[in-house]
């Protein structure tokens, strides 16, 4: 590999680096110690992140790759590092009074989640399974730190522990996956993995069970059935925003590579893994909708939601095809905006002596905060998927996807349950607008988090207004990974 | 669309009177300038009526814009002589709604008019969509203002009222939805309405995307036994919501029979118009018993709205010509009359705080010109001739007779039903010696309410007696449809 | 003339035979001799027959044509369902007079020429007369007085009309009548419209009949006015002022009924008003019209027979004729009920039944002359005659309050006769293409459409409504004085019941309106709807809510928070894929 090549290489990932630098300096920062530590780690690691997108933005010019090809930027990773952007800069606007309060204020903080969002940003790029894994490794420990980042929070310690423990298994599946994938085909690159297997015969066993491997081990991260259990616990232990941003960026992430390598080096075997992803999807939105029903703890419950959420996008998979990815695609972006914007409500709920995590808290909200109570609904309905919100295009262009390809059954399923998910959402609404308020509510408002709600809530109503622009970004990068299956980007 | 944009103005006004309703303070002003967004609406929906050519079949007032050009998505309005009457109807209502909760609602005013003008605009958008998926937008996200209506400012058991009406109504209309994206396949991948009818779809398609139609309007219509979210609603909600409900919401299901059902799937319509014609018959004479049971003011007339429902969908799928002009005109006297049935109880109700039939009696003795009204409209429900309610039932008896003997009987049965429990009614209302109220009378209707009862009434006395200007603008547009469904 | 027999002298010579006869044979005898006059009937064929001279005037007994056949036929039949109706009777005078009755009325009906006529309609009269004195009370015998002065009176004038007419045109044919105006004319018509009953010439029916002997008054019913309804359409069709009277006729036999409470006095009075449907029929004179009025005239027969034989039965079987007197019957005589039914939902024009495809007829000829007074007159006239024939009669005479009496089903022939007719009422109303046939003028008429069968049922339906509403106030008159007073005294009634409170009215109503059978069952029906909507429909959709969250439930228990179980359902997903792969590809 030549200077030039390199210095090509360098300059294609320079994202990436940048936000790694941008990480370790957020590091020596901490350490000086100030009052309005908060506000400079914060901004700091906004303006991080601003100028990793601006360069990113820059390289969308055309799709390139690095590294000998195993590193890519085309429209599939830059649409999924934007969202990954956007959630990480809503992640830190909303997580300012929190981690205060929760004194929690350290400068590791920052640090971790830009150090998650380059291992996302690796994964979205990653064309070769060892790449993709070591993202995966990266978000994942930065992950389990902040899992654990309530260090007195008993629950919090329990989730991050059960998250590493479970997460290890997951990975481990994965890498044995990998290396049967890489013992067969002999390379881990995708593209080359397609060309073997539609080349090559009809696989053997030991082939299926690689895929099966590398399937589970990434549903994992999903958070589909069964492999779901961490979801729960440690969404309801680690802090609000961490698990905002655990729900959100970490999927979305997770997605990213699950489309890359299904969609694009497993595609010609795909009657090998698709009975299994239909089996977990629809069990993933079953259990989802359903145990949703039956919580009390507000972060539980949209753990439950955002394992039905992932079992819905999980059709889009299912039905593949440019559509089918594009629908997976703006599935998650609108995603970010609702669910973050959800909890950014919860979050601003963490108002003095009060965890604001219980269903109950939220008991005439409506009365005392009409705008705040108004945005939550927005989102909750946007959730439930009901029009004109952007949930709503979400679910449809999936279910387009899907009938596309002749999955009506499947469709049908998809709709009824999402009808039993719409229970728990308007229960919220309901116990905001239609209780008198049991209690005096002191809201956790800062600036910043009232400017995420307002992103947050912008972006789920404009969506859901004027899909058109979002739904061709999402189907051109989409049609850029479909492409890819015929030859792949030129190394 | 070089033309003025009349529907669409029609359509957001009322939403965009929202941000105006944020800038005034106090309750009254409020009050006034939602009544003034409705009258506004009002009177441009009037000149639509007005500048609206009857004697063509076509759409009208047509205005479109691409919305997701990738999915064929468009927002494409427009109006033919079925939808202008709902619209018509809908603007009507609208501000009596307003007048109607001038002093039943004190609580949270500005909130809830919020919720009147945003269901205004949804209501309008649902008769004028001419995109499939517009329409199931606006159709679906009614839901919202409607489950808010009826959750916040309903009555005692006004939630679970509320969650029944969301669930149940979402779980019909998201099969609905599913029903839509098969249809967009199956039609060339567009939403466009018109384009849609012209398909010739085969007849398995048509019977699955019927069935998943049919539940959805079959729960907002509701039929048999889809109708018991209807009485708990109507119960709970607070009068204006009784009225939206009664007098466009029910109508959006047979709409959707008229829009969707006859003219896209015709053979599938027939084959399963037996069955269609079954619940109805049942619905009419069923709706007509629990009327009869009922002790609560609110839930006999919710019962009886299904029992007349139950009439027009009978009408619906009789497939000639008198069916189709009695259930149209049956809707909208069903908006009219039930939706004015509606407001007489509401105002009664803040005057004594009761629904009990068993609380009432001799009202006409204490609020005369209220009782001589309320009576009026009772009539008109029994469809006694002379009122609006009689023209619509003899049209759609006669075309359920030239459909088939049995069915006439049955619906004759449920208008003699009719008759009886409205009688009941009356004679427990207004008549019978004076029951103690907890206020003491005399309170009878003042002008506000005089405003919103009178032009109700005009309109039962006109449709009673000179109905015709209304089944001019309908005729076309019917034969047209009818066309559709037997012509082929 | 050997290639015809007047079925008119079959009844002669059976009358003057019965006197020798007795018992079994008398009643053998009673049966041949209708018998024989219907297949005498039954063998005609159009044509004239029995002309001669006579006094230099040209005669014809026998004149027939389908208008006359239709006429023969239903009075032959009527004949035999009243004789077998009237078996029981003992001793021969009643029934011979009833068998030169009939005859003399076949005498009419196929009468060519006026002497003919004229000496048929004389006989009638005096064997009508005599079935009234028949019964030997003092008031049946001042009635049959009253009744054979009327009946003569008019005969005197119909000679002399005759005679005027035959010196003004020369002949004595009997047809239509031209020269409108003149003396003959309108003497000839009064005489006729005095025997069709038209108001105010229309007392001596309903003082008569009542008294008539029950079987009597079976034949009365059936001949008289039918006889003159006949000669109305040979001698005046198109007659503008019949319209007028007969609608006024439709409505005024209603409107008297309402003070009715003597039974058959009631069913009298729906007599004169049927028969202006009838008279309407001629006066409208187009072909439809007649043959609304000759069908009409058919199917009245049957049901009105039918319902004097019922109320007659009641009657016989009791001794009282008042309805107050009477109640409750229906435990003891459901046959009788049944049957009379039959006839008031005939009569009541029902759907299915002989009237509705009759009665619709005229109605529609009147229509299709465009006079909406007209129809709406016999309209209303309709609903009444379903309010007191087919509600208020049998609800005092068979349902109401019990009053006490036990009587047994009438002998057996009496229910025979019934169900003859009963079964014609309903034969006609399923077959109206029969009758059609029979008709003087081709039909080309659907009774059964849509619009007609709405129409007409709904306002039954609410004629029904309104009855079990307003029971109270249709109680029968106590009185049977029936002077021209009743007009202010029921509108003072009426007026009293508005100005009284109305509140304390609507209360009786309805408590009315509740103690009736209807009601109850409606109630019934009410609360059983109403628990099923609440018990299953209902049920059924929080259950399945509730089954939902019970799942919900369930399927949280699995989340034990146990690290190793959520690691062991980890390896356990990981298997299940690979089974189902196994289970679903491999192989």
């Amino acid at each position: 590999m030549d200077q030039q090549a390199i210095i090509r290489s360098i300059i294609v990932s320079s994202p990436e680096i940048i936000v790694i630098l941008g990480a370790c300096l957020l590091l020596f920062v901490a350490l000086m110690k100030n009052k309005h530590q908060m506000a400079i780690l914060t901004g700091l690691s906004l303006a991080i992140i601003l100028l990793a997108a601006t360069v990113t933005a820059i390289l969308s010019s055309a799709p390139q790759s690095a590294y000998g090809g195993i590193f890519v930027v085309d429209g599939f990773a830059i649409f999924f590092k934007a969202v990954f952007y956007l959630a990480t800069a809503l992640t830190l606007l909303m997580s300012g009074r929190y981690v205060v309060q929760e004194g929690i204020a350290e400068g590791e903080y920052h640090a971790l989640i830009l150090f998650a969002l380059s291992g996302m940003m690796i994964m979205a790029s990653g064309r070769d399974l060892l790449v993709i894994y070591m993202g995966l490794e990266l978000q994942a420990l930065s992950f389990y730190v902040l899992a654990g980042y309530l260090r007195r929070d008993p629950k919090s310690n329990e989730a991050a522990l059960k998250y590493v423990i479970l997460g290890a298994v997951s990975s481990g599946i994965f890498l044995y996956g990998l290396s049967l994938i890489y013992g067969l085909t002999g390379t881990t690159e995708l593209t080359g993995i397609a060309a073997a297997l539609s080349a090559g015969e009809p696989p053997g066993l030991a082939f299926v069970l690689a895929v099966l491997f590398l399937i589970t081990g990434l549903v994992f991260k999903v958070g589909a059935v069964p492999f779901h259990m961490w979801v729960p616990d440690v969404y309801e232990g680690a802090p609000t925003p961490i698990t905002a941003y655990l729900s959100v960026a970490s999927k979305a992430a997770a997605f990213a590579i699950v489309l890359r390598i299904f969609l694009d080096a497993l595609a010609p075997v795909a009657d090998i893994w698709i009975d299994a992803i239909i089996a977990i999807a629809v069990l993933t939105m079953a259990l989802g909708s359903f145990v949703a029903l039956v919580q009390s703890n507000i972060k539980r419950m949209l753990a439950y939601s955002s394992i039905a959420h992932a079992g819905f996008a999980l059709l889009g998979i299912i039905a593949g095809g440019p559509d089918g990815v594009a629908s997976v695609m703006l599935y998650l972006l609108i995603y970010t905006f609702m669910n973050l914007g959800i909890f950014a409500i919860v979050v601003m709920m963490r108002g003095g002596e009060v965890r604001g995590d219980r269903i109950e808290d939220y008991t005439g909200l409506a009365a005392d905060h009409p705008l705040w109570a108004l945005l939550a609904l927005i989102f909750l309905f946007s959730l439930a998927g009901i029009p004109p919100t952007a949930g709503f295009f979400a679910k449809f262009y999936i279910l387009v996807a899907l009938v596309q390809e002749g999955y009506v059954a499947l469709a049908v399923i998809a709709v009824l349950l999402s009808a039993v998910a719409a229970f728990f959402y308007i229960r919220i609404v309901m116990l905001m607008y239609m209780s008198p308020p049991t209690r005096r509510f002191d809201l956790a408002l800062t600036p910043s988090l009232r400017l995420a709600l307002l992103v947050a809530g912008i972006g789920t109503v404009g969506i859901g207004l004027a899909p058109g622009w979002f739904l061709d970004q999402a189907l051109a990068a989409g049609f850029a990974e479909v492409l890819a299956l015929a030859g792949g980007v030129s190394p | 669309m070089t033309e003025f944009p009349l529907l669409s103005l029609i359509i957001f006004l009322p939403v965009a009177g929202v941000p105006l309703l944020m800038l005034v303070r106090d309750d009254g002003a409020v009050r006034w300038l939602t009544l003034a967004v409705m009258v506004a609406d009002f009177l441009l929906a009037a000149w639509l009526l007005l500048a609206f050519d009857g004697s063509s079949s076509a759409m009208q007032f047509r205005e479109s814009a691409d919305w997701v050009p990738r999915l064929g998505i468009a927002y494409a309005v427009g109006v033919d002589g079925i939808s202008v009457l709902f619209v018509f109807l809908t603007a009507l209502l609208g501000w009596i709604c307003v007048l109607a909760s001038w002093t039943a609602i004190n609580t949270r005013v500005k909130s809830f008019m919020t919720c009147l003008l945003v269901m205004q605009t949804l209501m309008l958008g649902v008769f004028c969509a001419l995109d499939l998926f517009l329409f199931y937008v606006f159709w679906e996200a009614m839901l919202v203002p409607m489950y808010v209506i009826i959750g916040v400012w309903g009555g005692k058991n006004r939630v679970y009222a509320a969650f029944k009406f969301f669930l149940y109504t979402l779980a019909g209309s998201l099969l609905f939805l599913v029903g839509i994206v098969v249809l967009y396949f199956e039609g060339g991948e567009t939403f466009d309405i018109l384009a849609l009818m012209g398909r010739d779809y085969g007849f398995t398609v048509q019977a699955w995307v019927f069935l998943a139609f049919l539940v959805a309007f079959a729960v907002k219509v509701p039929m048999v036994p889809f109708h018991t979210w209807l009485p708990d609603a109507h119960v709970e909600a607070p009068t204006a919501g009784s009225i939206i409900l009664a007098g466009v919401l029910l109508k959006m299901g047979a709409y959707g029979f008229l829009r969707f059902s006859l003219p896209m799937l015709p053979e599938a319509s027939q084959y399963f118009a037996p069955l269609v014609l079954a619940l109805s018959a049942i619905a009419i004479v069923y709706g007509g018993f629990l009327a009869l049971a009922q002790d609560d003011l609110k839930k006999l007339i919710a019962y009886s709205s299904v029992s007349h429902m139950g009439f027009v969908t009978l009408g619906l799928f009789t497939f000639n010509a008198n069916g189709l002009n009695g259930a149209v005109l049956q809707m909208f006297n069903h908006g009219i009359t039930t939706g004015a049935l509606f407001l007489f109880i509401g105002l009664i109700y803040e005057r004594t705080h009761t629904r009990r039939l068993a609380d009432y009696g001799g009202l006409m003795k204490i609020v005369p010109i209220y009782t001589l009204f309320l009576g009026l409209f009772s009539l008109a429900s029994m469809a006694v001739p002379g009122t609006n309610g009689f023209v619509g039932e003899l049209l759609v008896l006669s075309g359920a007779f030239g459909s088939n003997m049995a069915l006439g009987a049955v619906a004759i049965l449920g208008a003699m039903l009719g008759a009886a429990y409205m009688l009941r009614l009356i004679r427990r209302v207004a008549l019978g010696p004076v029951a103690d109220f907890a206020t003491p009378p005399p309170w009878d209707v003042n002008g506000r309410e005089m405003a919103a009862i009178l032009p109700l009434a005009v309109f039962v006395i006109w449709l009673g007696f000179y109905p015709k200007p209304f089944l001019e603008i309908l005729g076309p547009s019917l034969d047209h449809l009818l066309i559709q469904v037997v012509g082929r | 003339m050997t290639d015809w027999v007047h079925p008119a002298l079959v009844f002669v010579v059976g009358a003057l035979v019965l006197p020798l006869l007795k018992g079994r044979l008398l009643q053998v005898w009673l049966l041949v001799i209708p018998a024989a006059a219907v297949a005498a009937v039954a063998a005609m064929t159009p044509g004239e027959f029995g002309g001669f001279e006579f006094l230099g005037v040209r005669l014809l007994i026998g004149k027939v044509d389908k208008l006359s056949l239709v006429f023969a036929w239903v009075f032959t039949i009527m004949a035999f369902i009243g004789c077998v109706y009237s078996l029981h009777v003992r001793g021969p005078a009643q029934h011979v007079a009833a068998f030169l009755y009939i005859g003399s009325a076949l005498g009419v009906v196929f009468a060519g020429d006026w002497f003919t006529l004229l000496v048929s309609w004389e006989i009638m009269a005096f064997a009508s007369a005599y079935l009234i004195f028949a019964s030997r009370q003092a008031p049946a015998v001042r009635a049959g007085m009253r009744y054979l002065m009327v009946h003569i009176t008019g005969g005197v004038l119909l000679f002399g009309g005759i005679v005027l007419h035959g010196m003004e045109t020369g002949s004595y044919l009997f047809g239509p009548l031209e020269n409108t105006g003149g003396l003959a004319y309108s003497l000839i018509l009064i005489s006729f419209i005095l025997n069709a009953a038209v108001p105010p010439l229309n007392a001596w029916l309903t003082d008569a009949y009542p008294e008539a002997t029950v079987t009597g008054a079976v034949f009365l019913s059936a001949f008289t006015t039918k006889t003159a309804v006949y000669v109305l359409i040979r001698a005046y069709p198109g007659t503008e002022i019949l319209i007028w009277l007969g609608a006024a006729m439709a409505l005024y036999g209603v409107i008297y009924a309402v003070l009715e409470n003597d039974c058959r006095r009631l069913l009298a009075y729906h007599i004169v008003s049927q028969v202006g449907y009838m008279v309407v029929g001629v006066g409208i004179g187009t072909e439809m019209a007649l043959n609304g009025t000759a069908s009409h005239a058919f199917a009245h027969i049957f049901y009105k027979g039918l319902l004097f034989m019922g109320a007659g039965a009641v009657i016989h079987m009791t001794g009282r004729r008042k309805l107050t007197e009477l109640g409750g019957l229906y435990r003891t005589m459901p046959w009788t009920v049944a049957l009379y039914m039959i006839g008031a939902f005939a009569i009541s024009a029902f759907p299915f039944f002989s009237g509705f495809v009759t009665k619709s007829m005229v109605i529609a000829a009147a229509a299709g002359d465009n006079r909406a007074a007209v129809v709406l007159m016999l309209t209303v006239a309709s609903s009444g005659t379903f309010l007191h024939t087919g509600l208020k009669l049998p609800y005092y005479m068979f349902f109401a309050k019990d009053c006490g009496l036990r009587p047994k089903e009438p002998p057996i022939n009496m229910l025979l006769a019934m169900g003859v007719a009963a079964v014609l009422c309903i034969g006609i109303g399923l077959w109206p293409g029969v009758l059609y046939d029979l008709l003087p003028y081709p039909v080309d008429y659907a009774p059964y459409t849509g619009a007609h069968i709405t129409g007409s049922l709904s306002i039954l339906m609410f004629t029904a409504l309104g009855f079990f509403l307003f029971l109270r106030s249709l109680d029968p008159e106590r009185t049977i004085s029936l002077d021209t007073d009743w007009l202010y005294r029921k509108a003072a009634r009426w007026f009293m019941w508005f100005a009284e409170k109305p509140v304390a009215r609507w209360e009786g109503m309805v408590s009315g309106l509740s103690d009736t059978v209807i009601w109850r069952s409606l109630n019934a029906a009410a609360r059983g709807s109403l628990s099923s909507d609440r018990d299953i429909v209902d049920a059924f959709v929080n259950g399945v809510a509730r089954t939902a969250l019970a799942w919900g439930a369930s399927a949280r228990r699995m989340q034990t928070g146990v690290v190793t179980h959520y690691a062991g359902a980890m390896i356990g997903g990981v298997l299940a894929s690979i089974a189902l792969y196994v289970l679903l590809r491999s192989g």
